[in-house]
Formats: structure tokens, sequence, C-alpha cells
């Protein structure tokens, strides 16, 4: 997304409003933050935006033996990005420098500086490039809180969600999910079985006892199927022996 | 009387020369029966040994077309086959360093042969004894969160599914900081968690293993109570060590499917190898021919140097 930019019309907002709201995952703004639209091409694909607000997600998957995952909460700080669509502006006002002071920000200019920084930090970095297919549906923030932690969060139905935060991943499904944190990688299915591979070694192995079997089981059926390239080595070796072989160099005109 | 007695010996006599008869009549039954095994042991042990040495047919000798010299065309097979065998060794080697891929996953792995390690029975030991070794308070800090009736009922509730804080005040009957004051241990113990999202409750895998084991806990104590109480009322301890013994409890269903699993396992392996066998078999008697027809080739190449011994190169 080189092209995005933030557009130069800051407002602010008069009331909570809920920028993502999801079955299993939040980011509220409360009164009070000033954002931008985000343009790419001359086009909005979402907004930027400062001041007090709020996430929560929920990387829980209900499995048969019971919850498994946790939940992740905390305030924002910062510039926070968000692309995908928004009804903000029914909500909000234009922004004045008082307000923009109140944030920190001197003009218009030190804001919409702080906000291309922000694309940097977490799109358009040196050693990155990003490139976003948008559906309609497809909301994706970018953001930090109080703890300076980035956290990604990428919706795009309904059900499901893919966080990021710090160094945990999640990848929840309804009932399944994988998570990435130090612990290992986990994969969770909706019967609560759990695999992790971690340092120690994969752990939750214990009903695939007979992998080894199998394993060895396929590889010999599978180069079984190859035994009919026998008959071609054979043929090499005829060949080689083939009496009529060096006929060339016969000297037929002896 | 006297020839009652005559008559009864008459009797006698002729009881006696029929058990000989029979008698006879099954040793020869059985000589017969004797007779005719051996016949047919000698006869399959003849047919055997005939089979045996009875050399193969010599093949009719071939008659290797005389092909004329070719010069034109130059078909080289031998870059095909180098090259189809290059292919098996670069499969070999693909199959060796993908496998080898997975043993870098983790210890687990181990080629040949990927083990997985599960605890057999001396780790079950060794459980058993860390298992009674586990101090009061560690037990007070998984048990305590359990203690009352209030929390179980939450825990039993929950695991329907995931529940608002509105929903669980209106099954325990519990309200406001009365329901938290329930809640929190749960959540600390780790028996609970709260989506902060919606405010959704959900039992953890862990909830449901100690509710589990409650419930367990109660069925056996209860179980033990009935049986004291039992033998209080007969007075006997000889019976209720008759009624242990007649007594089948049967501590978890699961393990009897594992096991019912591992049965079929085993059957399926001796069908595997049953099979393997079979094919070792084919395997070998391909290999037989291989080597007889080896061995014909090589008395054909003999043939095919006297043929170009015989051309008259003088001409």
């Amino acid at each position: 997304m080189k092209n995005l930019i933030p557009d130069t019309e800051v407002m602010i907002t008069t009331q909570e409003y809920e920028l993502i709201s999801h079955e299993k995952a939040f980011v509220k703004m409360k009164a009070g933050c000033l954002w931008v639209y985000l343009l790419e091409d001359d086009k909005r694909v979402g907004i930027a935006f400062v001041g007090p607000s709020s996430f929560a997600v929920d990387a829980i998957a209900e499995t048969k033996m019971g919850a498994m995952g946790e939940s992740v909460s905390g305030e924002l700080f910062g510039v926070q990005l968000y692309i995908g669509v928004s009804s903000l502006e029914n909500i909000s006002q234009a922004a004045n420098n008082s307000n923009l002071q109140d944030k920190g920000f001197n003009d218009v200019e030190s804001l919409i500086q702080k906000i291309e920084s922000t694309i940097q930090d977490h799109l358009n970095g040196d050693d990155k490039t990003s490139r976003i297919d948008k559906k309609e549906t497809s909301k994706i923030f970018f953001g930090r809180d109080t703890k300076e932690t980035k956290v990604l969060l990428v919706l795009s139905e309904n059900k499901g969600l893919v966080f990021i935060y710090g160094k945990q991943v999640f990848v929840v499904d309804d009932d399944n999910m994988v998570s990435v944190s130090r612990s290992g990688v986990a994969v969770t299915n909706s019967d609560g079985k759990q695999i992790i591979v971690g340092k120690g070694g994969i752990h939750g192995l214990d009903g695939y006892v007979d992998i080894g079997q199998i394993v060895s089981e396929s590889l010999t059926s599978a180069m079984k199927g190859l035994q009919g390239l026998k008959s071609l080595k054979s043929m090499k070796r005829t060949m080689r022996t083939f009496p009529y072989d060096n006929v060339d160099d016969f000297d037929w005109e002896d | 009387m006297g020839e009652h007695i005559d008559d009864i010996k008459k009797e006698l006599e002729e009881v006696r020369r029929l058990k000989e008869e029979l008698q006879k009549e099954i040793e020869d039954t059985r000589r017969e029966k004797e007779d005719s095994h051996r016949r047919r042991d000698e006869a399959s042990r003849r047919r055997e040994e005939a089979r045996r040495r009875i050399p193969r047919p010599p093949r009719p000798s071939r008659d290797i077309p005389r092909v004329p010299p070719v010069r034109d065309l130059d078909i080289d097979l031998s870059g095909i086959t180098e090259s189809l065998e290059d292919m098996m060794d670069g499969l070999g080697q693909s199959i060796e360093m993908s496998i080898r891929d997975i043993d870098g996953i983790g210890k687990s792995f181990r080629i040949p042969g990927i083990r997985i390690h599960k605890s057999g029975h001396k780790g079950r030991k060794v459980r058993k004894s860390d298992i009674e070794s586990i101090p009061p308070e560690r037990v007070a800090k998984i048990v305590d969160p359990l203690g009352s009736e209030e929390r179980l009922k939450i825990l039993d509730y929950l695991k329907q599914g995931g529940k608002t804080f509105n929903d669980i005040e209106t099954y325990t009957g519990k309200t406001g900081s009365s329901l938290t004051h329930h809640l929190n241990p749960l959540i600390d113990a780790g028996y609970v968690v709260k989506g902060e999202v919606r405010g959704t409750y959900y039992v953890t895998v862990e909830g449901r293993l100690a509710y589990r084991l409650a419930q367990w806990l109660t069925h056996r104590v209860e179980k033990q109570r009935e049986q004291t109480a039992n033998n209080k009322g007969n007075g006997s301890a000889d019976d209720t060590n008759d009624d242990e013994e007649h007594e089948v409890v049967v501590e978890d269903a699961h393990d009897l499917e594992a096991a019912q699993a591992h049965l079929e396992r085993v059957s399926d392996e001796l069908e595997r190898d049953q099979d393997s066998v079979e094919d070792l078999s084919d395997q070998i008697e391909d290999v037989i021919d291989d080597l007889e027809d080896e061995d014909d080739e090589d008395d054909d190449d003999d043939d095919d140097d006297d043929d170009i011994d015989s051309f008259d190169w003088k001409d």
C-alpha cells in the first residue's frame, strides 16, 4: 500500500463509536478522537485516528473438551490505522486547533506527519511492502496499546479472525484455533484435541501412535509402484551386451 | 434254577463272543484308517519329490534374428535408462530429505521408524508415586475453587457453552457481587475464562476436567459409604470380601475403548503382515525368475559371441 496517504481534513468524534464490532473482537473509539480518512489513489479506504480508544479480542475456541485460548484487551495509545468501511462522519465534527493541541499536535501538518510515519511503521517500512486485497466486508486494524505492543486484527467474515498481539498469533474460527506463542505452535480442533509443536518436541500426538507405521507403509506402497522401472534397467543391461552394439566398428570393407 | 444258570452262561458266552468280534472289527477299521493315512502321506511326499526333481523343460533355443547393420538410425536407450535411474536416486534422496525435515521438527520423530512415546506401565507407576506426593496446599489450590455448590453449578451450566453474566444470574439466582464472588475464584483458578468482548464466560478444559473429577470423587466416596453401611448392617467382614470379589467396577470406559481400538489395530497389523509376507514370497519368486533369466541371457551372450566369431572375417 505504497499509495496510502492521509487526507488533510481532520475530524473529531462527539460520541462513542464501535469501529469494529465482531462476535469475538471490538475496537471502540470514545468521544474526542481525532481522525482523518486514509486515501489510496484518491479513494477512501479507511481512517487513521488518535485519542481515547480500546480494543478486546476473544482468541478463544470453544471445543468439546472446553474452551481454549485467552481474551486480550487494553487501551490503545498513539495513532491507529483502520482499513475498511465506517460511518464516523455521522458522529463527528471538524476538529479545531485546540482539539489538536489537546492531543499533543501543534497543527494539522504535525498530525499528518505522525500518521504518515505510522503508515510507514505498520505497512510500508524499509524492509516490507504490504498489499491488501480488500473485500467489501473485510476489516483490518493496525494499532498499538499502552504497553507499546503492536496489535493487528483482520476480520473478513462474521466468523473467524486473525489476531496478532506482539509475538502472539491467533487464528480463530468458531471452534478451531491455531495459535503461536512462546510455548510453540498449537493447533486445536473442535474435538478439543491439540497438537503443540514446541522446543521440546511435538506434544499431543498420543492419538497418532501409529503414524510411524502409516508413513512407512505409505512410502513402501508408493515405492512399490515404481517397481515397473526394473524392466527398463534390465533393458539397459540387455543393450549393453547387445551383440550388434558396435556394428559401426566393424570393418565392413575387409 | 440250574437251567437258568446254563442259559445265563450261554448268553454270557454269546456276549463275550460278540465283544471279541466287535474288538476285532474295531482293530481292522483302525488299521485300515492308518494304512489309508500312510498311503496318502506317501503319495503326497512322492508328488512333492517328483515336483522337485522334474527339471524345468529347457527353453526352446531362441533364434536371434540377424539384424542388418543400421547406420543411419542411432537410438541410444542407455541415456533414458540412466536418467530414469538418476530420477529414482533423486526421488530416494528427496524422500530422505523430506523425512529429515520432519526429523527436525521435534525429538519425537526419529527415522527409521517414527516413534511417538506413550507412557506405559512404568510411567504410570511413576505418575502414581508423583500423585501420592502432592502436598495438601497444592491440592487445596485445585480443590478450593470447587468448594461451593454455586461454583459447581456454574461449571455445570457453562458446559453447555459460553454464557453471559445475565444468563448465569438467572440460572443460579445469585446477582451482582454475590455472583462475582463465586465467578472470580473460578476465573483465577483457570476453570473459567471470560471473553472481554461480549462478557461471555466459558468453562475451560481444566474446568471441565476438575468438575468431572469432582463428580468421580463424589461417586467413589458415596460408593464407599454405601459399602461401609452395608457392612455394618450385615456385621460380617467375610461377606464384604465376597462382595468385593464379585464386584466388577468399570473404572473408565475410555480405557476399554482404547483397548478395543488397540486390538483392532493389532488385527489390522496382522493382516498387513500377512500381505507383506505374501508380497515377499512373490518378490522371491520374481528374483528366482530373474536369476534364471540372467543365466539364460549369459548363455545367449555366449551364443552371440560364437555367432560373431563365426563371421568369416577374412571375406
